[in-house]
């Protein structure tokens, strides 16, 4: 059934945007979306067209992405100038583990280089990161020239070095390019050791809540990232 | 010759030897690909036996054909999971045991074997900045494609490899060691050991700090045992099979013709390496020179250039090396193999888990209640 007044912002990535969406209808905006696993994101099953982004290969996902359609009553899912947020490229928990398979560990930047652990160069991890997000940032500058995509950097919901690391450079990565990214680890810095609290996560540990998507929303219109007005604030 | 109770026995020492003895049998009729019994290994190792590797160039081979036959090649510092061969490649992972680069030396094998020990650290090397601004890791300079961002990473992933030469020797059976060179280069000032002439590629040459050594006899022998010694103070079980590159010098420093001063370095190294097989249980010596470089090879096995080593040269040293292996002893160990596959499999498992709840947080969106 068609939505009865547009929405005022789209989600479409992997779990992490279902909180954001959850978050964003918390607050009382007009929001719409579908994800999907991370993993199959991570693997790369997903293409661009001039509907948007859609997923490839993946039938559980193509039937929400049809849902979708047919709830804001167009093919093209994004209308010209309305945000739609992403977590595209990102998918951490399956980009980051197999670094520290052989003992690798690694810090952002700023922080040099952990005491006694073994370490790549960033040169080579940013190699590595390349082969593994090739298409994705392929995709991600493709789309947002074609929508007004906002990226979202996951949670900080625990502290391990490596995940820090990579999100650094897949940042660095799609500032240089252009692309807009919120990193939500300055809406929880004043937070003990700058994570996300335990009461605005899942019981996994990695996962927001809606209140946690709230708290995001609300951040990326404070800082300007998303023009949007919150119903309780105007 | 028969004893007055029948017994043969032979009336000089050559009677009874086998035809490898003599050069006709041996050598001349037997030809390029019928020489057998060029090497047999001392040793019987146990069948999970772990090799380590390392040397000048030519020892890359030694790795690869380790790993092509399935047996246990010890690799200290492995590439993160999931690292595409190219880039494998491109970083120098997977050539060594450790990312130490090319060990021509004695010295330089030494110096590595301090640095494991922590008996010298990463600041005792040499990290030289380019007129990019990148820097570079005086002992390991191909280690990096484009070289390090700073200093400070340049040092920490020298201490990285620093502790996998130490597990290099610490945990593996056999520590194979191709000597390449008797020409190098230290620094006068720090003694640090340069395993290219600085200028040549990374560094900035100084001829009143940079000296020229042609290591004698003595001196690599010297630095061979006490490398020795201390890994087996770490690892007393530990052998050593030695191999000699039978790549020649690209140049001498020595002021000789390069011809000779080849002859020479070889000569010395093979010298070495055969003295300390014979004088020592634990060191063997396996004649990858002799198989490519010895007259009645007729340079065979060398490209074009006269120098590099043709890949059926390369397959028939490994054939000999292979034929005179003995692994015919029980396993000792869950193979190192083992223990990253279940690592690895644990790794899997949680992202696993992980997808799992994200399906499910996925769903939830639908849940309107």
């Amino acid at each position: 059934m068609k939505a009865e007044r547009e929405p005022q912002v789209y989600f479409i990535g992997d779990s992490h945007c279902a909180a954001l969406l959850a978050g964003a209808r918390q607050l009382g905006l007009r929001a719409e979306g579908a994800s999907w696993s991370g993993s199959t994101w991570h693997e790369g099953r997903f293409a661009l067209n001039d509907n948007g982004i859609t997923p490839r290969g993946l039938p559980q996902a193509g039937r929400m992405m049809d849902e979708l359609r047919a709830r804001v009553g167009r093919d093209k899912v994004v209308p010209e100038g309305m945000p739609v947020v992403s977590t595209l490229g990102f998918h951490l928990g399956r980009l980051v583990p197999p670094i520290g398979w052989n003992g690798h560990e690694m810090l952002p930047r700023d922080e040099g280089f952990p005491e006694g652990a073994d370490i790549v160069s960033r040169a080579f991890l940013r190699d590595y990161l390349e082969h593994h997000r090739r298409r994705h940032f392929r995709i991600a500058r493709r789309w947002a020239r074609q929508e007004r995509l906002i990226l979202v950097v996951p949670p900080p919901a625990f502290e391990r070095p490596n995940y820090r690391a990579v999100r650094e450079i897949l940042v660095d990565w799609y500032r240089d390019a252009g692309l807009t990214v919120f990193d939500p680890a300055g809406a929880f810095a004043a937070e003990p050791q700058g994570l996300v609290p335990a009461t605005m996560l899942e019981e996994d540990g990695v996962h927001g809540t809606p209140d946690y998507g709230a708290r995001v929303l609300r951040a990326m219109v404070r800082e300007g990232v998303l023009d949007l007005a919150l119903p309780q604030e105007a | 010759m028969l004893t007055r109770q029948g017994e043969h026995v032979a009336d000089n020492p050559y009677r009874d030897l086998p035809p490898k003895a003599f050069w006709r049998t041996g050598v001349a009729e037997a030809g390029l690909f019928g020489m057998e019994g060029l090497w047999a290994s001392p040793w019987t190792l146990p069948s999970d036996a772990r090799f380590s590797t390392f040397g000048s160039c030519f020892a890359q081979h030694i790795s690869r054909a380790l790993v092509a036959r399935g047996l246990n090649w010890k690799e200290a510092e492995a590439r993160p999971g999931r690292t595409p061969d190219e880039i494998a490649k491109k970083y120098n992972y997977g050539v060594f045991t450790a990312r130490t680069g090319n060990i021509y030396t004695a010295a330089q094998l030494l110096l590595w074997t301090r640095l494991a020990l922590g008996e010298a650290g990463p600041d005792a090397i040499e990290i030289w900045q380019d007129a990019e601004g990148r820097f570079h890791d005086t002992l390991r300079p191909k280690i990096e494609p484009e070289g390090f961002e700073s200093a400070a990473e340049a040092r920490a992933s020298l201490a990285t490899t620093a502790r996998a030469f130490r597990r290099a020797f610490a945990e593996a059976e056999v520590f194979i060691f191709t000597l390449g060179l008797t020409e190098g280069w230290e620094d006068a000032e720090t003694g640090q050991v340069w395993p290219l002439c600085p200028g040549t590629g990374v560094g900035t040459f100084d001829a009143g700090r940079h000296v020229f050594l042609n290591y004698d006899y003595m001196r690599i022998r010297q630095d061979l045992e006490t490398a020795m010694e201390k890994m087996r103070a770490v690892n007393p079980g530990l052998r050593f099979l030695f191999t000699v590159s039978p790549v020649p010098l690209v140049a001498t420093a020595s002021g000789e013709h390069v011809l000779t001063a080849t002859m020479h370095s070889k000569s010395v190294l093979r010298a070495v390496a055969g003295d300390l097989a014979h004088a020592r249980d634990e060191v063997d010596y396996f004649p990858s020179y002799e198989i490519i470089a010895a007259p009645p090879i007729r340079a065979a096995f060398f490209e074009p250039n006269l120098r590099t080593i043709a890949p059926e040269g390369v397959s028939l040293v490994m054939t000999h090396f292979f034929a005179g292996l003995d692994i015919s002893g029980p396993p000792e160990r869950a193979s190192d193999g083992d223990a990253e596959a279940a690592r690895v499999k644990a790794s899997e498992a949680a992202m696993a888990a992980e997808d799992l709840v994200c399906e499910e947080i996925v769903l939830e969106q639908f849940n309107e209640g």
